[in-house]
């Protein structure tokens, strides 16, 4: 019986590292640096189809390999199921550390409790995960700061009074109500501005472009729109430019993607709220480092500070932070 | 409209702010730093000032003072307080963390998570509306002197012309 488990446990593990190393040879998987380090980082990340969270994932790759790790990224695809699947891969293949950036701030706990049971440690980048004794750390922007500054600027620009929507992120995401209602407590104080439609489009760009046309065809109107991330702020601008009302309804974003950067400098996109992902992705990769070499007193949580980009302060950001 | 979920939440954050405030802050407001120490530093040296005095990874300043009212516009007094100016919020509404975060008592490693820190920022920001703003309108008036207890936000640089702007934990007007 002892046996069987034995050979059990080997085939489960063979067959995790086969399934990373498809996924590696995948084109929407893992892709993977390779360093001469001994240690062995996984870098999971909840989307690969958004350029802000490339960079985030790219980053913190680049950081672990710069600091002596081989490292793996492992792309959820935005899918709990897939995420969880990472975990059982990563804890069988013997991972060092994980960096993560999760998909459901609730539903990932689970993953990243096996992993601390397996003493893998856990850091997360960007995403929250509701729980205080599963990650190492966290390191998080500071999304309800960085809306209220948005919503400030939203009113100074739009004005006290008219109508708008608002496209929401993922809603199991706790970053999507942390911006909603940071941008909430500053507009919701102007009775004059009428918020006339509230959606999901779950951060994607296609989704909040089809989002957006049936948000205009039943409010034709409308002074402006607010989205929960850049990618769909350029969704919604694409369906604007489409129905000939680009220079009607302002649109705000949040990331500081640079193709929404490039776009208020051209004065399409009204604002956004400049995260830094860069900055995030190498602290969680040095967390992780001084983790590996003996650290244990971490915050669990560290808030980075969210600036407001627009067409006037514009010249001094790009390539997903300061110049 | 979408519905917030699976964040449901035990914790109160009214009753944590009730408490927060008599409990810890009122005590706090006789150690926030000297407007005459912290003005006259943030001219000559704004880095040792936000150095020396500043909360919160540097990015807020608890002061107290006592100030005569120049100017009153747009929701805030204009106060000179010895030889410099601070802005000081006297009306409806207050945005953002300042009150949360310009005390450095709070943390968010304090809470469950951002969503109750973030509530917490929202119910303090209605408590000063509510208890410390009522009476201000029609006592903070041109030529009084007020002594006041508040928070503002560190500024990334001095000597354009911006005031610090507070909003007040604690307010007392001369007649």
């Amino acid at each position: 019986m002892k046996r069987l488990k034995s050979i059990s446990t080997i085939l489960t593990s063979i067959f995790a590292i086969c399934s990373v190393l498809l996924i590696g040879c995948s084109k929407e998987g893992a892709s993977e640096s390779v360093s001469d380090g001994a240690g062995r980082v996984a870098v999971v990340v909840s989307t690969l189809n958004n350029p802000w969270f490339v960079v985030l994932a790219e980053t913190a790759r680049d950081k672990a390999v710069e600091l002596g790790y081989e490292a793996t990224i492992f792309d959820s695809q935005n899918d709990p199921a897939k995420e969880s699947v990472h975990f059982d891969n990563l804890i069988a293949s013997g991972y060092d550390a994980v960096l993560f950036n999760c998909t459901d701030a609730e539903g990932s706990i689970a993953n990243a409790r096996r992993a601390k049971n397996a003493s893998v440690p856990v850091f997360c980048m960007d995403r929250e995960i509701a729980a205080n004794d599963v990650a190492v750390s966290q390191v998080l922007s500071d999304n309800y700061s960085g809306c209220v500054a948005l919503g400030e600027y939203f009113v100074e620009t739009v004005g006290e009074e008219g109508q708008y929507a608002e496209i929401l992120g993922i809603i199991a995401d706790t970053n999507t109500w942390n911006r909603s209602k940071g941008f909430h407590s500053v507009v919701d104080r102007f009775p004059g501005l009428k918020i006339v439609a509230q959606q999901t489009a779950d951060f994607d760009r296609a989704k909040a472009l089809e989002v957006m046309e049936s948000i205009l065809q039943a409010n034709p109107n409308i002074d402006a729109v607010f989205c929960g991330n850049d990618a769909m702020a350029m969704g919604a601008y694409q369906a604007l430019l489409a129905a000939g009302k680009s220079d009607q309804v302002k649109v705000f974003g949040f990331d500081g993607a640079d193709d929404v950067v490039k776009s208020i400098a051209d004065g399409k996109i009204t604002a956004t709220g400049m995260q830094f992902p860069k900055r995030m992705a190498q602290a969680a990769a040095q967390g992780a480092h001084q983790y590996l070499n003996g650290k244990r007193d971490f915050e669990q949580r560290t808030l980075v500070p969210v600036e407001l980009v627009t067409q006037e302060n514009v010249s001094n950001y790009g390539d997903f932070g300061r110049k | 409209m979408p519905q917030e979920g699976g964040h449901v939440q035990a914790f109160d954050p009214v009753a944590f702010v009730n408490d927060f405030w008599e409990q810890r802050l009122v005590a706090e407001l006789r150690n926030a730093t000297d407007l005459d120490t912290l003005l006259p530093l943030l001219v000559d040296d704004p880095l040792e000032a936000r150095k020396s005095y500043g909360v919160h990874n540097a990015r807020y300043y608890f002061a107290k003072g006592e100030g005569r009212v120049e100017s009153v516009e747009n929701r805030r007094a204009t106060l000179k307080v010895g030889d410099a100016r601070v802005s000081l919020l006297i009306a409806p509404p207050v945005f953002g963390n300042t009150v949360r975060d310009g005390t450095g008592l709070l943390s968010v490693n304090d809470f469950s998570g951002l969503e109750a820190f973030n509530a917490v920022s929202a119910v303090l920001n209605d408590k000063v509306e509510k208890e410390i703003m009522p009476p201000l309108a029609t006592s903070v008036l041109v030529g009084r002197t007020v002594s006041f207890v508040a928070c503002a936000k560190a500024p990334e640089t001095v000597g354009d012309g911006a005031l610090l702007s507070f909003v007040p934990l604690q307010v007392e007007v001369a007649q």
